[in-house]
């Protein structure tokens, strides 16, 4: 394959890492290593390519600007970007976790096999469809009080079990237990509360959805039967976020932010690269509302569970012991992080940013619960509606090299309009039909924006992180009902 | 004929507009009546009738605050707006903007879902005088 060419200086360092030396561009700290290989270069965007570079010029970064296989342009940082800062003299960056704080997703397993729910998986999409409120303008079903929102955004998936929304078994399977202490409700803007008001327990839109599954393949045996993972069986995915809450701090931050680049004296290659010094007022204010957003995210995706388990033991007319329904992990992908790494064999507390990309902890790491210690953290890596998800393990040179950080989807190749252009003539609800997949969803173009085309292939992302050894595959699973906004 | 409001271009994953306008009155109507063709088919409907306004010490920043009001009010209380009359101002350094918005209440049921906006961003943004009068270019995060 011939070498792609950029206009500033990428070097292929070996068949998984692509480098882009310091000094590609001017005030450059350190180098920009982005992972992929030459096969998934050929999508790689000179602009994405450029924010990798314009985030290694932040101050206090450490080691490298990273960048994940599923990388694509973003704002600011680009999507699928890793950056972390020295706690002293480094930054937090709102463009470094995204508009739509604690974006994730979770993978719950089941007592069910493919054959099991045949039948009744055209009721089973109707039933969560109506019960799990998506789509551009939707409103959820719980109308927050004030209280009622300020106790979510401080507690979390703590709050939503608390009313009764999931079991408390669920939090351990949970990052950071569902919660980030040290969210302050006075932080939070009117703005905030009121787009928050009505959207708790929503999907949102575009590419957020909620999928049934089944495990079609299983990589490690051994890590799969712990994981309660066994072939045909029915599992269930949950992609979506803090919803306009999130959007709203986020937005409030980046006009602080814009403010204090001009206080601090801080010159960007980017705007929307806007920051503050880790210790500075304006980045306390900003942790402590993404805590809040990320706190409102785990409550929705916990609420959404609770409405799902209702809908297959309504449907399906089981208990829920012998559906066996239970939350196997929940991973956040837009989030910033204070964790502990080796930097030049010394331990250092760190500010690690990561948008678009997994945390990927190994074995024996001390932020892992209990039933995960000999395993490492389960990475939940969301594809396209028509093709495969994965799951995943954290590894230990994922913690030596990228922070402990790992790829996150499967990343766009074409634009809504290329790919509705693309779809027309068709129809992709037939085509997913005649796939054995389900699809419903509320928008008027959705399902042709969200074709599988419109998508890299999600298992050449996830082979590059396994074969750089970041993370581990365990089991693929593909699709058999979808529910998008 | 009037001349041209706003045209759309799309990033890989995102969408923005480009927007245009004699005046600056103009170019910032004519960007909200773009935002809100990006969410909905907008309707011929006038039944509500809302105030904005907003201060800032730069232009550039007061459009991304306006269309990131107007995200807002969609968002937090289903706002669609089918009419906007914007006069904006310059005092000292500050821009003062005071809009009336006429429209309605974006019904589930009735209307067009077109695409979820979470937030205008400063990727790629500019404002600048032209021969015609203004222009800015927007990308939306979706």
């Amino acid at each position: 394959m011939e070498e792609k060419k950029y206009s500033i200086s990428a070097v292929r360092i070996n068949p998984y890492t692509l480098k882009i030396p310091k000094g590609s561009i001017p005030h450059m700290k350190v180098d920009g290593v982005i992972y992929i290989d030459e096969a998934l270069e050929r999508y790689l965007e000179e602009e994405a390519l450029r924010q990798v570079a314009n985030v290694a010029t932040l101050p206090g970064i450490v080691k490298a600007s990273i960048a994940m296989p599923d990388i694509h342009t973003g704002y600011g940082f680009a999507i699928g970007g890793v950056a972390a800062f020295d706690m002293e003299e480094g930054v937090v960056s709102p463009g470094g976790v995204g508009y739509d704080i604690n974006c994730g997703v979770r993978i719950l397993r089941s007592n069910l096999t493919k054959d099991d729910i045949k039948k009744h998986m055209s009721n089973l999409v109707e039933n969560i469809y109506y019960n799990v409120p998506s789509g551009v303008g939707s409103k959820g079903k719980l109308k927050l009080s004030a209280r009622d929102e300020k106790a979510v955004i401080t507690k979390g998936a703590v709050w939503a079990v608390e009313e009764g929304f999931g079991d408390r078994e669920d939090l351990a399977h949970i990052e950071s237990g569902g919660c980030l202490e040290g969210a302050d409700p006075e932080i939070i803007s009117n703005k905030a509360y009121e787009r928050g008001r009505g959207q708790q327990g929503t999907l949102g839109s575009g590419n957020h959805f909620l999928e049934i599954q089944y495990v079609d393949e299983i990589y490690d045996e051994d890590a799969a039967y712990k994981m309660g993972l066994f072939k045909d069986q029915i599992t269930v995915m949950i992609h979506t976020g803090s919803r306009g809450f999130g959007h709203q701090v986020c937005t409030d931050f980046i006009e602080i932010m814009h403010r204090a680049i001009k206080k601090y004296n801080i010159h960007l290659p980017d705007m929307e690269l806007a920051c503050a010094p880790i210790e500075s007022p304006e980045a306390k204010d900003y942790l402590s509302a993404m805590k809040a957003a990320a706190n409102y995210a785990w409550a929705n995706r916990q609420c959404i569970t609770h409405w799902t388990r209702e809908a297959f033991l309504s449907v399906l007319g089981m208990s829920p012991k012998e559906l066996g329904l239970k939350l196997i992990y929940d991973v956040a992908h837009n989030i910033a992080k204070v964790e502990e790494h080796i930097v030049d064999g010394k331990k250092k507390r760190l500010m690690v940013h990561r948008k678009g990309a997994t945390r990927a902890f190994p074995p024996n790491h001390p932020e892992l619960p209990d039933i995960y210690k000999s395993l490492g953290q389960p990475v939940i890596i969301p594809g396209d509606m028509g093709r495969a998800s994965y799951i995943l393990l954290g590894s230990q040179l994922a913690m030596e090299n990228t922070f402990g950080s790992t790829c996150h989807g499967a990343g766009r190749v074409l634009s809504r309009h290329q790919a509705i252009k693309r779809a027309k003539g068709r129809s992709i609800r037939d085509e997913m039909s005649a796939k054995g997949i389900l699809v419903k969803s509320a928008g008027r173009e959705t399902l042709a924006e969200e074709m599988s085309e419109a998508y890299k292939d999600i298992s050449e992302v996830v082979d590059v992180v396994h074969s750089a050894g970041i993370s581990k595959k365990v089991a693929r699973l593909k699709p058999l009902g979808v529910v998008k906004g | 004929m009037l001349p041209k409001r706003y045209d759309f271009f799309e990033t890989t994953g995102d969408v923005g507009i480009l927007v245009y306008g004699r005046s600056l009155n103009e170019l910032f109507q004519n960007g909200g009546l773009g935002l809100f063709d990006i969410i909905t088919d907008v309707k011929e409907i006038i039944e509500i009738e809302k105030d904005v306004e907003l201060k800032c010490d730069s232009l550039e920043r007061l459009f991304i605050n306006w269309l990131n009001e107007l995200i807002f009010l969609f968002d937090a209380e289903g706002f669609v707006a089918r009419k906007i009359n914007v006069n904006v101002s310059q005092k000292n350094e500050i821009f003062s903007l005071d809009a009336k918005l006429m429209g309605y209440y974006f019904d589930e049921e009735r209307d067009e879902k077109k695409l979820l906006i979470k937030a205008a961003t400063y990727h790629g943004f500019y404002l600048k005088e032209n021969a015609e009068g203004f222009e800015t270019k927007v990308l939306f995060d979706i």
